[in-house]
């Protein structure tokens, strides 16, 4: 296909201002395209596990995307390209592009949510006799699933090699959908750069990339082959502060390298585990809360599942509510081995006041009461500008979250009351840090205690809680900077239990919003018990699990 | 281009800010946009322009600009 000849424009002071969106058939086309299948940007479900919640448009994609806003140039041939990935990309946002050309043969590409920068990409041009074409691709590809190597795997001097071509059809599909021909860049390149996403995503270091930044450069020989290329890469560093992978790699027409890339992406964790060893290390298993009743919200995983454990392991019989996490609700039943019938699983969506209705009636007719409702449930937190055009995702997430709370409040505070209950609702420390890349869930959590204050004035049997833990190790904090400091959920999970089982609770609303914690000097405690300030211990005291 | 300078580039392109003016009293909390991602940006564009290496996160305890010019002194050329 050859590029079609259209104006060029050289003037180095112009700049250019334009709106792009992805959609899940922009991820899905181009994963067809670059044989990149990497789960982060094609399943839903995985990505949920992930600190971005959802899934991540294709880095290289957004590279493409900001190549196909770039002025026509069918004199120039691309030389280079170095982009940083400075925040993920998502579906159904609008990104600003801009593009400034700070000389005749460079074009810096910035997308922007709002003010956040997202992605810098700058292209370096070489001029050229005759117009890159978009010459006949070849498919080639010996990986189908990506690679699940962890940092042991990725030692300095690891090398991968393959055969690799995009998908043509899709390949086509992709230059259309976002206008690359007449850039300057010939398909060969194009492939080149999807390579990069390939290797990242698929091989070093596979399924657990987060794409940092590339730098490509391009030889002449790239565009004389006839067949699919061959590659090459090697593991250069394994940066352990950061999990960060350094990886070089090669991309060649036969035995002529075409194109050599240095790339930089982290290596994600698992998904932190809640333990209920670890709870059991800090708060022996006991029968303090046996004949009580705990209905969770969002039970499955991350605090939730670690408060269903510590109930459990006190003798508290726990409904436990998830909504789509199937596989980690039956995961923290069974961690309770011979006690795991103490655990109820109910799915459902929690905001949904006749789903609500039904967990109470169900609730009812198995135990007959219930003593404590835990609202932890939550939507995806991610950074979101204060925007008037992003507003409508923060009321979406105001909705959501709010809902998650109210319907369950509404539905059982009466039911609560009869029993003298606890009505506890997960707040954050964000109330009082105010960060600045979270208003959606500072303005959300505020108006959840709000409601709480309301409660306790109007429900003044049940006893109310506010929760305000700090950052918490979750599979939203799980990455090289988010775990630093991140208080374990198991901590806050035993602080919550022994908060339960003091005697004082005079205040209502209670808020506990210190998470200090010692070890249980009598592990066969049956009932509740006030431990002294002498028996507690800064949670300093306790090791933060970084890994 | 002396060291405050130099530290100056490095915050601009971090924080893609021409503007952006460094003092020795200024905290993360004083520049827009320096959260955990823009952190390791920052981490590693210090180290790239200076040719050092932070041991861990070394950067986070330092309480201002002052305080990091006092260590980027002690262990580049000036």
């Amino acid at each position: 296909m050859a590029s079609p000849e259209r104006n060029a424009s050289g003037n180095p002071s112009r700049a250019k201002t334009a709106t792009i969106s992805f959609t899940g058939e922009d991820l899905a086309r181009f994963s067809a395209a670059s044989h990149d299948h990497n789960p982060l940007h094609v399943s839903e479900e995985y990505a949920r596990a992930t600190p971005y919640g959802e899934p991540v448009v294709f880095g290289i994609l957004g590279v493409l995307a900001a190549l196909g806003q770039l002025p026509d140039r069918p004199h120039h041939r691309l030389q280079s390209l170095s982009v940083e990935f400075r925040n993920p990309l998502t579906v159904g946002v609008s990104y600003r592009l801009e593009v400034s050309t700070p000389s005749i043969d460079c074009e810096i590409v910035k997308l922007y949510d709002t003010t956040r920068l997202m992605l810098k990409a700058t292209f370096a041009f070489a001029p050229a006799q005759v117009p890159a074409q978009l010459l006949r691709i070849h498919e080639g590809s010996s990986v189908s699933e990506a690679a699940d190597r962890t940092k042991t795997d990725l030692t300095p001097g690891t090398r991968v090699t393959g055969e690799y071509g995009p998908g043509p059809k899709e390949f086509v599909q992709v230059v259309t959908r976002w206008g690359l021909s007449g850039k300057g860049a010939t398909s060969h390149q194009i492939a080149a750069m999807m390579w990069a996403s390939f290797l990242v995503g698929m091989e070093l270091p596979g399924q657990r990339a987060v794409f940092w930044r590339l730098i490509l450069s391009f030889l002449p020989e790239l565009d004389t082959h006839n067949g699919p290329f061959n590659y090459e890469a090697v593991v250069e560093e394994l940066d352990e502060r950061y999990d960060l992978l350094h990886t070089t790699g090669t991309l060649s027409s036969g035995h002529t390298p075409g194109a050599t890339a240095q790339m930089w992406a982290f290596v994600r964790q698992d998904s932190p585990q809640p333990s209920l060893s670890r709870i059991i290390n800090i708060l022996p298993p006991s029968q303090r809360l046996s004949g009580k009743v705990a209905l969770v919200i969002g039970g499955s995983r991350g605090l939730g599942a670690a408060i269903t454990q510590a109930l459990a392991s006190q003798g508290c019989s726990v409904v436990m509510n998830y909504h789509r996490s199937t596989q980690e609700a039956e995961r923290i039943r069974a961690s309770l081995g011979a006690d795991a019938d103490r655990i109820m699983l109910l799915q459902g969506d929690a905001a949904d006041t006749e789903w609500c209705a039904t967990a109470r009636q169900t609730t009812l007719n198995r135990y007959g009461r219930l003593d404590l409702l835990i609202c932890n449930a939550s939507p995806p937190i991610r950074p979101l500008p204060f925007a008037p055009e992003r507003l409508a995702q923060f009321e979406e997430f105001l909705a959501r979250s709010l809902a998650l709370v109210t319907g369950p409040m509404a539905s059982f505070l009466g039911t609560l009351a009869e029993q003298g209950g606890w009505n506890i609702v997960l707040s954050s420390s964000f109330v009082t840090e105010l960060p600045a890349e979270f208003p959606q869930y500072v303005t959300t959590k505020s108006a959840v205690e709000g409601l709480v204050r309301w409660a306790a004035r109007h429900y003044p049997k049940v006893h109310h809680l506010i929760l305000r833990p700090p950052k918490l190790l979750t599979d939203q904090t799980n990455t090289a900077m988010g775990r630093q400091g991140a208080l374990e959920v198991e901590q806050a999970a035993v602080s919550l239990v022994r908060h339960i089982c003091s005697a004082d609770h005079s205040e209502s609303p209670e808020i506990l919003e210190t998470f200090e914690l010692k070890r249980d000097p009598s592990p066969n405690r049956d009932a509740c018990e006030q431990p002294g300030p002498a028996d507690w211990q800064p949670a300093r005291d306790q090791p933060i699990r970084t890994s | 281009m002396d060291l405050h300078a130099r530290l100056e580039d490095v915050f601009r392109q971090v924080f893609d800010n021409d503007q952006l003016t460094l003092r020795d009293d200024m905290t993360a909390t004083d520049i827009e946009g320096w959260d955990s991602v823009a952190h390791i940006n920052l981490m590693f564009g210090i180290e790239q322009a200076f040719g050092i290496r932070f041991k861990g996160n070394e950067l986070a305890d330092m309480t201002n600009i002052g305080e990091l010019k006092q260590f980027l002194s002690g262990k580049v050329p000036c």
